[in-house]
């Protein structure tokens, strides 16, 4: 969530349809609860604009706490990335 | 009301469906779940307004259930406190009178005689059922006692609070069998205890949605 909103603010709607169709959500209508905790922990702010048919939007963007959050997550999952792929890795090397 | 109105402007698919998630969170306060409907609404309306059709963008958005889910970890994660159907819904209340009304029922057949004898020097005797027949009568009575508590049992173990109709459906009927059956002799006594089983097997296990929202009762227990 706070990578979708490193590349800029975005609303609901376009944050659901990015981790959607990468398979990260079970439904678009879960994204919320996770959207309002992040608000919460202060990671995001949010802002209400009006919409091209006149409804208003809310869109998310990342607080600065936010990305040291991102920044700091990138760091741990390369490292756990690394030790997966090493590890199944050497689990096929064992059947093979 | 303005809710209302813009649901029907989206269509009674989408109103069903907003009531259907409504209805997996009623459990939550009013005020939890009136932020989620509003949140899965405009997520709706704009999957809508890009081009999706209604059963496109409900299909997209997830089940019910998917959707209400993380509202209900939220609520838990927020409070403490899980986010589960409460054990004394009015469907286990009229249960509890139908068990009170069936152990009223093996009191009476007990109680009250059940015939006449006429002893050897021609005295007429009231007879009773323990007398007459011995412990063994009692074994028959733990029919409509289970079929009467093993419902309300069911309703204290998380997993199957929330499938009501699955215990007190077939209770209801063996309850209500065992009364006719038995008409000839203590079935009626159990007559008052299996309607208001059947009550009870009629009425929805989960909470309404509190007054003053739209009210949505789930036919699943």
């Amino acid at each position: 969530m706070l990578g979708i909103l490193d590349g800029g603010e975005a609303y609901g709607w376009e944050i659901s349809k990015v981790l959607s169709e990468r398979g990260l959500i079970a439904g678009e209508g879960t994204l919320y609860p996770l959207l309002n905790r992040l608000h919460r922990e202060g990671l995001v702010s949010t802002r209400w604009q009006q919409s091209e048919s006149g409804r208003r939007r809310k869109y998310y963007a990342l607080t600065g706490e936010g990305y040291a959050r991102l920044n700091a997550f990138r760091g741990v999952w390369g490292e756990f990335r690394n030790n997966v792929d090493k590890t199944i890795g050497s689990h096929d090397g064992g059947q093979g | 009301m303005e809710g209302r109105a813009d649901s029907q402007v989206l269509g009674a698919s989408v109103s069903a469906y907003l009531h259907s998630v409504e209805a997996e969170l009623a459990t939550i306060p009013r005020s939890d779940r009136r932020d989620a409907r509003a949140a899965v609404e405009d997520h709706l309306r704009e999957s809508i307004a890009k081009g999706a059709s209604a059963s496109e963008a409900i299909r997209d958005t997830g089940s019910p259930r998917t959707v209400a889910g993380p509202y209900l970890q939220a609520y838990e994660d927020r409070t403490g406190r899980r986010a589960e159907p409460p054990f004394l819904t009015p469907a286990r209340v009229v249960q509890l009178i139908a068990l009170a009304l069936v152990v009223a029922g093996i009191l009476v057949a007990f109680l009250l005689p059940g015939g006449v004898s006429v002893d050897g020097s021609g005295r007429v005797r009231s007879t009773y059922l323990l007398p007459q027949y011995g412990p063994g009568i009692l074994v028959p009575f733990l029919i409509p006692l289970a079929a009467a508590a093993i419902p309300l049992l069911a309703g204290l173990w998380r997993r199957t609070r929330s499938h009501w109709r699955l215990f007190a459906v077939p209770g209801a009927l063996v309850l209500t069998g065992f009364a006719v059956v038995a008409s000839a002799s203590v079935g009626w006594y159990f007559a008052p205890a299996a309607v208001a089983a059947l009550v009870a097997a009629a009425l929805p296990g989960r909470p309404r949605i509190a007054a003053g929202d739209r009210a949505v009762v789930t036919a699943e227990g």
